[in-house]
């Protein structure tokens, strides 16, 4: 397991440099969809703000702590995103049989195609974020500590845990159907928008979905409440915050469940 | 551990699918969320060979005989429904990613090249990925790209090279971990006249010089006649016929077909005067297919005979396809058991 | 190309979009399921801003709720993304057989792209208001103002598919049309009022987003089902005008293209 992971980190490594020269290779469009990608989300950003000159606060939450939010939502789906190109292409591969060429490599056919396609250009959305974060706790004027970094990080990575498992599940789908995976659109890019806001504002049933089904709003809620000395209506928070590691875990975990419970339908069934 | 005789052992080997019966209209698609019905269906039914070392073994069936699921299972994607299978002494499922070191495998019309990188990068990356050192991974390389003919094409990206082009890449980037079994899935198909004859003669003499161990699928009889020594025919799930090349053209005598078209209709006038050898297999309007023995009478000699008697527009010399050979064997079999 | 064909040729292209969205059952509702999510954030999301406040840019809280309701039941009617596949022919060379084709290509393309957007007005809009209806989140406008919000539909849903041919037709020049895709998104997800009713906006967002094609989009409809403070018919003249233009802009564009690939080839 050991040698797999470092042939595995030097062809992902090796992939993000062909990447990278293909995309060099095509530079104008490439500039320009930075850019695009880069508008997209800073207009919602802009739209957070032409939001805040109406209100105060939303559901006891002033500006810059959603702005905090938002900025965390978009650091977490985006760098989830990135990680996970490979599986992009997953239902083409499926459909056009190629993936029975993933099943012939001597490494585990969830690395292959992890490190199969590395897409830089989907950073620009954690960029965006990392900006919302920073000055968001520059307002905020927040007393912090190195613990305080340390959540920080470890929020960061719980966050692109849970995304990046819910794109492995997304992918696993196709062992199934190779039809459009929009469904798993409302966990990802629907969960952003959802922790963009508190989760304490949503209804209960909506709230507990997210919280204890798809951990999208636990990862940035719980963490969120205690960085930023918020008092929590739900409840969760003082053992929330050493659970949420746990939490992220057990979901990746459940993501790679399903992926092996994918996996066994297609060595049982075939093309 | 040591090297067992055979490379591959197959004993007993079944493999079935369960196919779902899909119901028609809303009330069949909402019973379909409940409840599921189906078939099971045998693609491999108690299948049984062994291939030893340095082997050219040929493949055939027609389309959904059962090949494609074999070498599936041999090279460890599927999981075999009963029976035993070996490659290289192991359980081939259990064993896939330590047998994948020793195994190359081209899938005819699918790509294991990445899409938007030229050839060489995808080598270099099969190269990381197979733990090549980089000395030997270039001198392989450089050596198959020599035997191929691919130097001008190397840094073009795949997705503009020419299918011929690409399956002549697919082949280098199967072999650059030097497998001891090749394993080729339709490497042929879709490939024009010269293309195909490249590939042949590419693997003829891999073989040649290497010995590597080389099983081939294919449903084009050319392939199995210039390149193999030894034949296995599966139909149905059933192998067929198992043994060298010889013994199979026994049984379709190697005949061939032509096909003319002539000015009249073909059945107007004197009947065709047809030397021994020769005889009409189908005769529509102006179409005639003649299926004929090259032993008794060659086709140059053959076409002067019809050319006499006829005014002829086109002709068209075919092999005979395997859905024919199949069904002789199965008739053969017949005979023989009476 | 007359009216007639146009028709036609929508009709043919319904039937197509019905027939294979009918293949692809579990992709249908896995999208109804994805947009109801959404209607469902936004909704809460913006209600929640209301709890010191009685109204937000001239919208009460019904207003907001009803707005969000309305202008996701109709987001893949009136599309802002989508695949037109101009592009991908200027890339391939398929677009030099197009251009031997004696069809306006503007109008046939228009044609079929109405007939797409008529199979979700069944498939996503009418269910995604019967849910928003069920969570309180639908207020009725009144129902002389119907038929006028269905001619401000059919006018939004014109101007949007232009302007997804508009996007394509710039692979003519630029080799890729990926890039002006992603920037035309991210204008027109603020600017269509998708993100956030354009009321909410301060007055300078309003006048820019005013030069604008894209409230022409979901906007106008949306702010018609919810009781515009404006003429109605002064408000349909605007988004005719804009559709009128755009489908021009789309022809010159389109034979200046066609002149581009004869003069240097596909």
């Amino acid at each position: 397991m050991a040698g797999d992971l470092r042939v595995w980190t030097r062809v992902y490594g090796a992939m993000l440099a062909a990447s990278v020269r293909e995309q060099m290779s095509y530079r104008g469009s490439f500039v320009f969809e930075l850019v695009g990608r880069l508008t997209v989300t800073g207009l919602e950003l802009v739209a957070l703000f032409f939001l805040f000159q109406h209100i105060e606060s939303i559901a006891g939450w002033t500006k810059w702590e959603v702005v905090y939010l938002y900025g965390m939502a978009s650091i977490c789906l985006g760098m989830g995103e990135a990680l996970t190109t490979g599986f992009d292409d997953m239902p083409e591969l499926i459909r056009s049989g190629s993936f029975d060429y993933v099943l012939v490599r001597p490494l585990p056919a969830l690395l292959f195609v992890l490190g199969r396609d590395v897409k830089l250009r989907i950073l620009g959305r954690s960029l965006q974020g990392a900006f919302a974060v920073c000055i968001s706790v520059m307002h905020l004027q927040l007393d912090w500590d190195v613990s305080h970094l340390a959540l920080l990080a470890t929020s960061v990575i719980c966050g692109v845990t849970v995304y990046a498992g819910l794109f492995v599940a997304s992918a696993a789908q196709c062992f199934w159907t190779v039809e459009s995976t929009e469904m798993f659109n409302a966990f990802t890019y629907g969960g952003a928008q959802m922790t963009e806001y508190p989760v304490s504002l949503y209804p209960g049933w909506l709230r507990s979905i997210f919280l204890y089904v798809v951990p999208v709003g636990f990862v940035s809620y719980v963490p969120a409440v205690a960085l930023l000395g918020k008092t929590d209506p739900l409840g969760l928070s003082p053992w929330g915050v050493w659970a949420t590691p746990l939490v992220a875990g057990t979901f990746l975990g459940a993501c790679l469940f399903f992926w092996r419970l994918g996996m066994r339908r297609y060595e049982g069934a075939g093309g | 551990m040591t090297e067992p005789v055979e490379i591959v052992r197959v004993q007993g080997l079944r493999k079935e699918f369960r196919v779902l019966r899909h119901r028609g209209g809303v009330v069949g698609a909402v019973r379909g969320l409940f409840s599921r019905s189906g078939r099971t269906v045998r693609a491999v039914d108690d299948v049984s060979f062994a291939i030893r070392p340095g082997e050219l073994v040929g493949y055939v069936g027609a389309n959904g005989a059962g090949k494609s699921t074999t070498i599936k299972i041999l090279v460890g994607i599927l999981r075999a429904t009963s029976g035993s299978v070996r490659v290289f002494g192991r359980d081939p499922h259990r064993f896939r990613r330590q047998n994948a070191l020793r195994i190359g495998v081209v899938f005819g019309q699918r790509t294991q090249l990445w899409w938007d990188l030229p050839p060489s990068e995808s080598f270099q990356l099969l190269g990381t990925l197979y733990r090549i050192p980089a000395r030997e991974l270039r001198a392989r390389r450089d050596e198959l790209v020599d035997r191929l003919g691919l130097g001008a094409v190397l840094d073009v990206p795949v997705r503009k090279l020419s299918l011929g082009q690409r399956m002549r890449c697919e082949l280098t980037a199967s072999l650059l971990h030097a497998p001891d079994l090749v394993i080729l899935d339709e490497p042929t198909i879709g490939l024009d006249v010269v293309a195909k004859e490249e590939v042949r003669t590419f693997l003829r003499k891999l073989h040649a010089d290497r010995g590597t161990t080389l099983v081939l699928t294919s449903h084009d009889l050319g392939d199995i006649e210039r390149l193999c020594s030894r034949v296995l025919v599966i139909d149905e799930g059933r192998l067929l016929h198992d043994g060298d090349v010889e013994s199979l053209r026994r049984l379709f005598g190697h005949r061939r077909i032509l096909q003319i078209d002539l000015r009249d209709d073909a059945a107007q006038g004197r009947a065709l005067e047809l030397p021994r050898g020769c005889e009409v297999l189908e005769q529509s309007g102006h179409r005639i297919q003649l299926e004929f023995d090259p032993d008794q009478i060659p086709a140059p000699e053959l076409i002067r005979q019809v050319l006499v008697q006829r005014e002829i527009l086109d002709l068209k010399l075919q092999e005979r396809p395997i859905e024919d050979v199949v069904r002789r064997i199965y008739r053969g079999d017949r005979r023989e058991g009476d | 190309m007359d009216g007639l064909s146009v028709a036609t040729n929508a009709w043919a292209h319904a039937r197509i979009a019905l027939q294979r969205q009918l293949v692809y059952r579990f992709s249908n509702w896995s999208g109804l399921f994805t947009n109801c999510f959404f209607l469902y954030f936004r909704a809460y999301a913006l209600r929640a801003c209301f709890e010191h406040r009685i109204a937000i840019g001239g919208l009460d809280a019904d207003q907001t709720v009803t707005y969000v309701t309305v202008s996701q039941a109709f987001l893949m009617v009136i599309p802002a993304w989508g695949k037109v596949g101009v592009g991908d022919a200027v890339r391939s060379g398929q677009i030099v057989i197009d251009l031997a084709r004696p069809v306006d290509f503007v109008s046939c393309h228009l044609g079929g792209r109405f007939g797409v957007s008529a199979y979700y007005v069944v498939a996503r809009a009418l269910p995604l208001l019967a849910v928003g209806a069920l969570a309180g989140f639908l207020v009725l406008p009144p129902l002389g103002e119907l038929p006028v919000f269905v001619i401000s539909v059919v006018l939004a849903a014109w101007i949007a598919h232009v302007i997804l041919l508009l996007i394509e037709l710039s692979s003519f020049w630029l080799g890729s049309e990926q890039g002006v895709r992603w920037l035309v998104l991210g204008f027109s997800g603020l600017f269509s009022g998708l993100i956030l009713p354009i009321d909410f906006f301060p007055q300078w967002a309003r006048t820019i987003s005013r030069f604008l094609p894209f409230e022409q989009t979901l906007y106008t409809p949306t702010r018609i089902w919810i009781g515009a403070g404006e003429s109605l018919w002064l408000l349909l003249g605007v988004q005719l005008l804009w559709a009128v233009f755009l489908t021009l802009l789309a022809q010159v564009l389109f034979h200046a293209g066609r002149r581009e690939v004869l003069v240097h080839g596909g």
